[in-house]
This record gives C-alpha cells, sequence and structure tokens, in this order.
C-alpha cells in the first residue's frame, strides 16, 4: 500500500503522517471491521430474533418460582445430572419465555410445568458467532475482534489528527461528483458526531478478549500465575462446601422466592445450579438493576435455599461496577427497544463509516482495479449472505447457516470482480430486497399464524419494509420510464 | 414517570437546539454562538439525568449528538457537478510480493506485538498506581486500546518503523524485567 497523500511538507507532517497511518490500518481491518459492525448492530436485536425463530412458543412475563422448580424437576428427570451446570433463563430476561437447560441442551417450560420444545435459534446464534469470533476458533476469534476494538480506537486517534478540517467541514455534505466527495464527507460527518458512539464500543468491544491478557500478564507479575487472585477484586469467588457429595436438586423456588421479596424492583434474569451433585454446589441467581448499567446483582444461595451472599455489584466498589457494566455500554440493552434501535442505528454508522473508508481510498486512485468492484460487492454482500443464510435456517439447513453466509460472501464478492463497480451499486441491493421478500414469504410459509405472533411480526415486517425501499427505485424506474418517454415524444413535436 | 415523559423529549429538544446554536455559529463564523451551543448541548444531561437516571441519561447525552446533528447537515448538503467522461482508466491489479510481505509483517507488528507491548505497559501502570485491586482492572481496561491505539499510531506514523519497534522493545524488556524479575 503506497502512500495517500504526496510527500507531506513541513507545516502539515502530522497530518500526512497521520492520514497515512490511517488509511494503512483502515485497509488492513476494514473487511473484518464492517462484518463485527454490520454483525454488532443487528446482533442488538439478538433476542427479538430469537423469539421470531421460535414465534409458536408459549410467552408469559410472570416469574413463577414452583413453575421454575417444577420445569427444572422434569428436565432433570429427562436429561439426567451429569452436567456442570443447570440454568433456569426466566421470563423477565428479555424474552419472556420460561427456559431450563444444562450445558448442552435448553427447553421452553409449559404453563403446566412439562418440558416444550427444545430451543433452537441457529440464525441468531451464527450471527452472535460472527459478531463475536468471526467463525474463527472462539479463543482466536474472540482475541481476534477484540484487537479489531483496540484497532479501531487507533482509527478514530489517526482519523482526528489526520482531519485538520475538522471544525471548518463540521456539517458538510457534498453528493455528487464521482461519488468519491460525498463518501469523504459521509464517512467525517458520521465518524466526527458519531465519536462518543465509536470510542466507547471500540474500548468496551476491545475487553472481552483482550482482558485475558491482561489477567494472564498481571497474574505472572504479581500473583506467582493465580489468576483467579487478580479477578477476584472484580469477580465475587464462588463459594464451596455448601452442598453434598450427590445430593438433590436445591431447592430453587425458595431461592427465588427471597430474591423476589428482597429486591422486588430487580428482574431476575436467570439462575445457575454451579457444580451440580457436589460439595461446590450453590445456586446463584442474576438480577438486573433497573436504571443501572452493570449487568446485574448476583445473590448466592445454599442448595437448601439460604442466602450466602451477594456478589457486590450493585454497591461495589466504582471500578467493580465500571467492568461490570462493559457488556450492557457495549450491547445497549440496558432500557428496552428504544435503546436498541438506538444502537442499530449508530451500530449502522459504524458499519456505513467502515464501508466508505475503503470506497474513499479506491476512489482517489488514479486506477481502476478489480478491487473497485470487489469492495462494494463484498459490502452488498454481506448482508445478502445474511439474508441467504436465514433462507437455508428455514429451509431446513439449522446446522449449515455458517457454511451458507461464507459461501454466499464468496460467491457474491467474486461474482463483483466480474462486474463493473456501479453495477454492483445498482443491482447488488436489488438482490438483498429479493432475498429478504423471499425470506418472508417463507417465513410465513413455515409458521401459518405464527408469523401474526407478537413475537414474530415486529421483525417480520420491519424485513418486509426494509425490502420495500431497497426495491423502490426499481418501482421508480419503471413507473418512470413511461413518462420519460412520452416526456421525449412530446418535446419532438 | 411523568415527570421522565415530559424531560425525555425536553432533553432531545435542548440537544437539537445547542446543535442548532452550533450549526449557525458554524454558519457566520460566529463562535459565541457556537460556544453557546456548546454549552446547550452540554446541559441536555442536566434533563437526560432526572428523565432516565444518572447512567442511562449519560450515555443518551452522549450518543444523542450523532442522530440529532443530520437536519443540519441536510441542510447544508450541496451537489457538486459530475465530471461525466471522465472514466479511470481500468488496470490489473498488481501484486508486489516484496510489498505484500512487507505489509504482512506490519500487520502482525500491529495485530500481535503491539498489544502485546501494550499490555506490559497497562498492568505496569496500573499496579503503579495507588488504587484497590477493582479500580486497577478498570484502568487497566481503559487503558489498554488507548496505548494500543498509540503504539500503532507512532509505529504507522514512523518513517523508520523497525527502530521505533526496536526501542518499544526493548523499553517493554525493561520493564518486563522490572515485573517478572
Amino acid at each position: 500500500m503506497k502512500r495517500m497523500v504526496a510527500g507531506p511538507n513541513s507545516g502539515r507532517a502530522l497530518d500526512a503522517a497521520a492520514l497515512d497511518a490511517h488509511a494503512w490500518l483502515g485497509l488492513m481491518i476494514s473487511a473484518a471491521l464492517y462484518l463485527i459492525c454490520l454483525s454488532g448492530a443487528l446482533a442488538v436485536f439478538n433476542q427479538e430474533f430469537e423469539r421470531w425463530e421460535q414465534p409458536a412458543v408459549e410467552e408469559d412475563t410472570r416469574v413463577r418460582p414452583e413453575l421454575a422448580a417444577q420445569g427444572l424437576e422434569h428436565f432433570v428427570e429427562r436429561y439426567g445430572r451429569d452436567t456442570g451446570h443447570f440454568h433456569v433463563v426466566f421470563p423477565t430476561s428479555g424474552i419472556p419465555r420460561l427456559v431450563v437447560e444444562n450445558d448442552d441442551i435448553a427447553h421452553f417450560v409449559r404453563d403446566d410445568a412439562t418440558l416444550g420444545a427444545v430451543e433452537s435459534a441457529p440464525w441468531t446464534r451464527m450471527l452472535i458467532d460472527l459478531h463475536y469470533y468471526l467463525h474463527l476458533p472462539k479463543n482466536v476469534g474472540m482475541i481476534l475482534v477484540s484487537v479489531c476494538g483496540a484497532l479501531l480506537v487507533a482509527l478514530i486517534v489517526s482519523g482526528v489528527l489526520a482531519h485538520p478540517r475538522i471544525v471548518r467541514d463540521a456539517f458538510r455534505f457534498r453528493r455528487g461528483g464521482n461519488g468519491t466527495q460525498a463518501n469523504i464527507d459521509l464517512h467525517n460527518r458520521l465518524s466526527v458526531w458519531g465519536l462518543p458512539f465509536h470510542l466507547t464500543i471500540a474500548v468496551t468491544g476491545a475487553y472481552y478478549g483482550l482482558v485475558g491478557l491482561l489477567v494472564s500478564l498481571a497474574a505472572h507479575a504479581f500473583f506467582d500465575g493465580d489468576t483467579q487472585a487478580v479477578t477476584a477484586p472484580v469477580f465475587a469467588p464462588e463459594p464451596s462446601g455448601y452442598g453434598v457429595e450427590g445430593a438433590e436438586l436445591p431447592d430453587i423456588a425458595r431461592a427465588v422466592d427471597h430474591v423476589l421479596r428482597e429486591d422486588p424492583e430487580g428482574r431476575p434474569i436467570f439462575l445457575t445450579i454451579h457444580d451440580p451433585g457436589t460439595v461446590d454446589e450453590f445456586v446463584e441467581i442474576y438480577v438486573q438493576q433497573p436504571g443501572r448499567l452493570i449487568y446485574s446483582e448476583n445473590y448466592r444461595f445454599s442448595p437448601d435455599g439460604e442466602l450466602i451472599g451477594r456478589g457486590g455489584y450493585r454497591d461495589g466498589a466504582g471500578g467493580k461496577q465500571f467492568v461490570y457494566s462493559l457488556y450492557r455500554i457495549h450491547f445497549g440493552d440496558f432500557a428496552g427497544v428504544g435503546t436498541k434501535v438506538l444502537y442499530f442505528i449508530l451500530g449502522m454508522m459504524l458499519a456505513v463509516v467502515s464501508a466508505t473508508g475503503v470506497s474513499i481510498w479506491l476512489g482517489k486512485r488514479k486506477r481502476r482495479t478489480m478491487m473497485d468492484a470487489l469492495w462494494p460487492a463484498f459490502v452488498w454482500g454481506t448482508p445478502i449472505a445474511l439474508a441467504t443464510s436465514a433462507i437455508a435456517t428455514l429451509a431446513g439447513g439449522a446446522g449449515i447457516a455458517g457454511w451458507v453466509f461464507w459461501l454466499v460472501l464468496l460467491v457474491t464478492t467474486s461474482l463483483g470482480a466480474r462486474l463493473d463497480a456501479g453495477l454492483v451499486r445498482q443491482r447488488y441491493p436489488l438482490l438483498l430486497g429479493g432475498c429478504l421478500i423471499t425470506l418472508v414469504v417463507l417465513y410465513v410459509a413455515h409458521n401459518g399464524s405464527a408469523a401474526l405472533h407478537v413475537a414474530s411480526w415486529p421483525v417480520t415486517a420491519s424485513l418486509l419494509c426494509f425490502a420495500f425501499a431497497l426495491l423502490w427505485p426499481l418501482s421508480y424506474n419503471r413507473l418512470r420510464r413511461p413518462q420519460g418517454r412520452a416526456g421525449d415524444s412530446l418535446a419532438r413535436r | 414517570m411523568f415527570i421522565a415523559s415530559i424531560l425525555a423529549p425536553f432533553a432531545v429538544f435542548l440537544c437539537f437546539f445547542g446543535l442548532g446554536w452550533v450549526y449557525w455559529g458554524w454558519k457566520a463564523s460566529n463562535r459565541v454562538s457556537s460556544a453557546l451551543g456548546w454549552a446547550l448541548i452540554t446541559s441536555s444531561v442536566l434533563a437526560w439525568i432526572p428523565a432516565a437516571g444518572l447512567q442511562y441519561g449519560l450515555v443518551y447525552a452522549l450518543f444523542a449528538p450523532a442522530l440529532l446533528v443530520w437536519p443540519y447537515v441536510s441542510r447544508e448538503a450541496s451537489r457538486i457537478p459530475s465530471r461525466a467522461g471522465q472514466q479511470r482508466p481500468r488496470e490489473a491489479s498488481q501484486w508486489s510480493v516484496a510489498q505484500v510481505i512487507v505489509n504482512a509483517g506490519a500487520a502482525v507488528v500491529v495485530a500481535l506485538v503491539l498489544p502485546l507491548m501494550a499490555g506490559v505497559l497497562t498492568v505496569f501502570v496500573s499496579f503503579q498506581l495507588p488504587v484497590a485491586g477493582a479500580s486497577q482492572a478498570a484502568i487497566g481496561i481503559l487503558l489498554l486500546p488507548f496505548l494500543t491505539a498509540l503504539y500503532v499510531f507512532l509505529y504507522l506514523a514512523s518513517r523508520r518503523r523497525m527502530q521505533w519497534l526496536l526501542v518499544g522493545a526493548a523499553g517493554t524488556s525493561v520493564l518486563a524485567a522490572v515485573m517478572y524479575l
């Protein structure tokens, strides 16, 4: 990659060097960053997508301790106790459904406490895995994605330094020309005004994969390799010695009852039975706190339902609260659908920043190469691949959603190499619109009347609106063409 | 609840109005208007906090301008003439093996070596601060991406990358020796 700017003169050396660094780094991580940003913006709605994938499940927003305990008993009767954890996900978790699960399988619980359908949201899982790991092996993928977060901070810093007209251009947006100026203005306006959000997402995103590096370095430097000693001030250590080897299921109804009385404002999210049937067994209930960004306050109980203590996240040290708030700050999962919509829009803006960054670099070059068409094909091919993987999932290919995604992305991007960039920008959005219409038609055919359930229609309606917005130019052009011809003939007369 | 339902739109209005002042100040090159606008945007946090609580309110106050600025940007939108017929020549992609190796090497440095170096410095700095364990962790989490960004920026912006890398590696080795030996 050669320098984007001619040699820097003495007065603007920092701008030019910053622009060089910004361009190099942007090109290096642009594709990964675009995938992470787009999937992240969509993953804000992961709970809504999960409900949408299984719309026919019974829903209820109440937390009923007895029902949860009976549901868990039925689950253990069917699957046994040979697991490291049991979980009960409450209907106040964001998805109004009661779920019982072990480390391998999850079931919905019906109103009569019998086990309902197996929880299965393969497309949502695929989307989340794309955002977390880029579908790489989990350890490697998460570190890579987090490094992208740290590099996004570098992009933000170098971008600000490379932008000497940051104030002079604060509201400028020039369309037309060959499109490069519009891309530059869009890239800069979105980057500058969205800077607080971008920085927040980058810093919190860097945490997940890189915290392991920090813990490991600190443990070996100051605690003789004891990682628990590093994390203990933040994450309350697990209690032990409260369980009995081979004991019966713990009294979770009593524990949940206790939480509902002790913390009436809180929303129980889920419950975990750690190391069931061992001496280390204990019950932990995660309770979301209204008005707070912390993930939850955690109540810990012995197997007989006696309170052992709290995690201390609600009123612990500021640093502890900060670290435990990173998840909700990153994913916007703290104040209902309104905040999710805000995060979705801002996340899409960041995806547009990633996409336009490369387009600017391509547009400034004096020659055209295959890359000029490959990049827009990749940008538009990604949502097409996401839509196609959802279609494949509905058509019965639940286990292949990830493979379909990458295959379609490969095909659409490679096809771009054979097309003109303008044609890609014109046709691929129409293709995406077509894929979304197909997805909705298949979804309605697959789910019948359940497609009108409150769990599904908001997502279906949003998909339809987006599809029609993409297909609008098609109808507009068709309607307009005869008028244009009529106008021509009138002019000739 | 009632107060929140009044204060939230008021906070939005305050932010939008503040952005308007910034816009008019920008357009008329009037710094006083701009400063007043920024003051209004900042003061919207005082409406956001009672409307949504301290923590949510701060988040909304920080992120709202990114959404509310667009009416002003679109008001300022202009069209530049398109230069029809100015098509750039199409050429086959040219790959230089040497350049690919140099770029791949720099990518490894940027994605692996520099974050590791920044990690060592982060741990060193965090544990020198007179704060308790949880605060050390929080400072470290905040510091790491910024130090990584600084290292990456200095490396990429440098004309003598290898020299910079060697100096950085030597500094990190000294820190590591202090911490581990």
